[in-house]
């Protein structure tokens, strides 16, 4: 070797040990500290709210998750989506239909009645397979994305949930082998897949005789795949692979100039981004409040909606951060839950604008508006006056991913500046 | 010593694999009408310090493009340790071994000087726990230090002056461990106190092992550095031998004359 | 017989890339011009269908004949053009993503407006608004599209080869700084570039959603998806070449016939060729057929 390296001993080892330290929680900025506080006080949600509230807040953990999938790919790599209900429909009905025209025909043909465990794992097995239909769907976006730049990307993926709608329409009666009973339509698929948790509906695997108790119910289970969903993704994006898509975001030429690919990271963030909001959307179709695979839930209304509504959330909770999309949930919804008190025939305009000035105001998102905020407190308190004083120049990630965009658009525009 | 056109070099050799730990052999670029590069041949010594000299617009950038696997060459042979290497793509040379700096250096700005470097020593791989013992961030800094940022590499590029940018790009070439490493008229823009701290930069990286091939337009600040030089004029290469020789060589100022010093 | 049927779905291919042309000469012009792509290009073809709609019903107790529907559509995009520019991308033409994201709140907020307005208005419900047609057959109707589709296109290219203000637009498309050069005023062809821009994409929607038998508030990307459809014909002809758009119109509409017609089951896929067409050619060759840059 060129050159004399500071690796002795067993590296492997100390890897590992780092790890384990790092999930006992030891040695942890302040910041993370506070996200893991955070963390546990939605978990103690149920203690504090009343049922019907309980609901709306389990609509929020799913935006929460939405946003997170969207952020993936979008805030950390800079492949800019715009159609990402595109996964979550995948996801939704790819649940549906595996359960409700695979894994239960089936089951009925193999001449077994399910308690509530063999239900359990039939919904389990559905949502594995939304989870793969979605993430397919990654593939099917990601690897196109390779020769697309900025807008052109962006007209792909506003696109592809179109064009998945219309399936919808025109195999509403039935797609042959992989939906042979159909995909609904407008109106979406009649029968909803069973629950985790009901109150003595048909269709749920676990059966409790309180509003109350399955609002709670619903809500951890909710609350589980959140978890879940911020375990992949932490591990993900903290390790060395989370700095090769922020680095493909900032400058791919400087990416293959270390001797990396990007081509396979992007085609990983786009699936791993699928697949966390096909996994999302399946979880909801079997445990969330209205719970039901049709195109108004899982598009969001005029088809893009939902689609839009993850990017204004992670965006002004802060790109290419994973907290930032579950605070930025949190504003939108309290906002959205405000407005459609004051008034609601406007919805969802009033909302929307209030995200756009937001990120007017805001550009960076809340959570990195808040970590400088806090840096700036702690300084004063420490007397740093010099930290105080010293400016943070550098652009924020929003307004990077907008150049770089920016460039991409006049690449294929041409033409001298105007 | 005069060259011929078509490929024969001044002192009449043809180069095979084995005739150096980098050889060019018959390279040719074309672009539409224009021939960048001509039937251009050269090998490299392990652990030399190579200078690649020529006016602007000479060849030197294209060549090292296509060596470097930028752009594949139009026609010719490209030998690293002694395998055929033609065309390979610019990541997969960098993962054989070669490396190099750019002269239009663009850093990543969203990170540090260190995170910076740290990146270069990210595996390619998807699924990995590297990083997260800390060694790479520890070998990220070892290497700051070896360039001469180790007073700034918390800092971000943006707040770098020219000779820490450059400093910075020789720290991510470096970060890749090469055997070879091309390095990109490094000493535009410097003061004489900075071009003789990257000289023994150099030199110290050559006496762990390392084969340097520098590019300049202009001999000033190579002289001290290079054992030996090729120099090439639209294209092809024009003379080759020491640094003394290559002053002397009546072909070589002809190139020169009127334009940059000797 | 089969030869009776192609020419049936020749016939009807004619008409209906004659109102595809239409629908994407609004876009085109903004793009050549500007370099810009406007995003609300949809909702100014549904504002002008909203137009006619208020103009021939009796939510205004009056019920006009389509005649004035059709004008009051064109003035309404002509006018929607106009102030946009002007109270708007002016402003901030040289900065493409934020004219993208205004062009896209813009549309957002006015198909949104809309809506809502109708929402307030009994019995018409927001996805289903009447707006008549300005003939009174379907045939008669798609002649009236057809003849008009080829004489606007046909006072465009004059105007643009053979007028001053036209050649300005040209000039100023190639380059702002040339143009100011030879004294025009790139302030005042952008407007009239988008004034135009806006009466075509008006026209277009009440032309629209009267073949179609009603608007919608979603019409823009409802098949045919006039504002998806729009990108499609601009990038299949090549950026900014209004030859490009026209025959980038004639293909499409004319693959969507056909597939419509003789593909088993091809009834669901009208609106969607489209989108397949646009993703094809994104993907193997987005330069267009015409090459791109300057209008011609």
């Amino acid at each position: 070797m060129a050159t004399e390296t500071p690796l002795e001993g067993d590296v492997d080892r100390r890897r590992r040990r780092a790890v384990v330290e790092k999930l006992l929680l030891r040695d942890l900025a302040l910041r993370h500290r506070l996200g893991i506080l955070g963390v546990g006080l939605l978990g103690l949600v149920p203690l504090l709210a009343q049922p019907r509230e309980l609901n709306q807040f389990t609509s929020v953990l799913y935006l929460m998750m939405f946003a997170i999938s969207w952020d993936v790919v979008s805030g950390y790599t800079g492949q800019l989506s715009f159609g990402h209900a595109f996964f979550f429909a995948l996801g939704g009905y790819g649940t549906s239909v595996t359960v409700n025209q695979h894994l239960l025909p089936l089951a009925g043909d193999l001449g077994l009645t399910l308690g509530p465990v063999g239900t359990v794992l039939v919904i389990l097995g559905g949502i594995v397979g939304g989870t793969l239909v979605a993430a397919l769907g990654g593939v099917l976006i990601g690897v196109p994305a390779l020769r697309l730049d900025g807008p052109y990307l962006s007209l792909v993926t506003l696109i592809a949930p179109l064009l998945l709608y219309q399936s919808l329409i025109i195999f509403s009666e039935s797609l042959p082998v992989l939906a042979p009973g159909g995909l609904g339509g407008t109106s979406g698929l009649l029968n909803a897949p069973p629950s985790f948790v009901g109150i003595g509906e048909l269709n749920t695997a676990v059966t409790v005789d309180q509003q109350w108790v399955g609002a709670v119910a619903r809500y951890y289970i909710s609350f589980l795949a959140l978890l879940i969903v911020l375990a992949v993704t932490y591990g993900v994006t903290r390790s060395a692979a989370g700095s090769v898509f922020t680095a493909i975001r900032e400058d791919e030429d400087a990416v293959r100039s270390v001797g990396m690919n990007p081509a396979k990271f992007k085609i990983f963030a786009f699936v791993l981004s699928a697949a966390i909001g096909g996994f999302a959307a399946a979880v909801w179709m079997h445990a969330g409040p209205n719970a039901a695979p049709n195109t108004e839930n899982l598009f969001g209304s005029g088809r893009i909606n939902l689609s839009i509504n993850v990017i204004v959330v992670a965006i002004i909770g802060g790109m290419g951060t994973i907290v930032g999309s579950i605070v930025g949930a949190l504003f939108f919804a309290f906002a959205d839950a405000v407005v459609g008190g004051l008034v609601p025939n406007l919805k969802p305009l009033p909302t929307f604008l209030l995200g756009m000035l937001a990120l007017v105001f805001l550009p960076r998102g809340v959570v990195p508006e808040l970590t400088r905020f806090g840096r700036r407190l702690l300084a004063w308190r420490r007397g740093e006056v010099d930290r105080l004083l010293e400016r943070d120049r550098s652009p924020s990630t929003l307004k990077r991913t907008a150049e770089k965009y920016r460039e991409e658009i006049e690449e294929i525009v041409g033409g001298e500046s105007r | 010593m005069s060259a011929d056109a078509a490929g024969t070099e001044p002192d009449g050799r043809s180069y095979g694999p084995d005739d150096g730990i980098l050889v060019a052999e018959d390279l040719r670029k074309e672009f539409g009408g224009l021939t960048a590069v001509d039937d251009l041949s050269f090998a490299v010594k392990e652990q030399e310090i190579l200078g690649f000299i020529g006016p602007n617009g000479a060849g030197k950038s294209t060549t090292f493009n296509c060596v470097t696997g930028t752009y594949p060459p139009t026609d010719g042979t490209v030998y690293f340790k002694g395998d055929d290497v033609t065309g390979i793509p610019a990541h997969d040379m960098v993962k054989e071994g070669m490396s190099r700096t750019f002269q239009e250096f663009a850093p990543l700005e969203d990170r540090a000087v260190v995170k910076n470097v740290e990146l270069a020593l990210a595996p390619d791989e998807l699924f990995t726990l590297s990083g997260m013992g800390g060694e790479t961030e520890q070998l990220a800094r070892e290497i700051c230090r070896r360039v001469g940022l180790g007073g700034v590499m918390d800092q971000t590029p943006a707040e770098l002056p020219h000779a820490g940018m450059l400093k910075l790009e020789l720290a991510r070439a470096i970060a890749t461990q090469p055997d070879v490493m091309l390095v990109d008229e490094p000493f535009a823009g410097l003061s004489a106190d900075e071009v003789q701290e990257l000289t023994e930069v150099m030199e110290s990286l050559r006496r762990h092992g390392m084969t340097l091939i520098v590019v300049d337009h202009n001999m000033r600040g190579l002289l001290n550095l290079i054992d030996r030089a090729f120099v090439i004029q639209f294209g092809s290469k024009i003379a080759e031998g020491t640094p003394e020789e290559i002053k002397n060589d009546p072909e070589v100022q002809e190139a020169y004359l009127g334009g940059e010093e000797i | 017989m089969v030869l009776g049927e192609i020419l049936t779905a020749t016939g009807t291919a004619i008409f209906r890339s004659a109102l595809y042309a239409i629908i994407a000469i609004g876009f085109t012009l903004i793009f050549g011009v500007g370099g810009i792509l406007n995003f609300a290009h949809g909702a100014f073809i549904t504002v002008g269908m909203f137009a006619a709609f208020l103009a021939t019903s009796d939510v205004f107790l009056i019920s006009l004949p389509i005649w004035v529907g059709l004008l009051a559509g064109t003035g309404a995009g002509a006018l929607l053009g106009a102030v946009t520019y002007v109270g708007i991308i002016r402003y901030v033409r040289d900065r493409p993503v934020t004219v993208l994201i205004l062009t896209f709140v813009i549309g957002f907020f006015l198909i949104y407006g809309i809506r809502i307005w109708v929402q307030g208005i009994d019995n018409i419900e927001a996805l289903s608004i009447p707006v008549p047609q300005v003939m009174g057959t379907d045939f008669l109707n798609n002649v009236f599209i057809l003849v008009t589709s080829w004489l606007l296109i046909g006072l465009l290219f004059y105007f643009v080869n053979y007028t001053r203000t036209g050649r300005a637009i040209i000039a100023v498309s190639q380059s702002d700084k040339g143009a100011a050069l030879v004294g025009i005023d790139a302030e005042k062809i952008n407007l009239v570039t988008w004034t135009v821009a806006g009466a075509f994409a008006g026209y277009a929607g009440v032309l629209l959603a009267g073949a179609y038998g009603s608007g919608s508030w979603l019409m823009s990307i409802q098949p045919p998806a006039p504002l998806i459809l729009s990108f499609a014909i601009v990038i299949l002809g090549g950026l900014g070449s209004i030859k490009g758009s026209i025959a980038g119109a004639y293909i499409i509409g004319f693959v969507e016939t056909f597939a419509v017609n003789f593909v088993p089951g091809g009834q669901q896929l009208a609106g969607v060729s489209s989108l397949v067409l646009l993703v094809v050619f994104l993907l193997v060759k987005p330069e267009g057929l015409f090459g791109r840059g300057t209008s011609e």
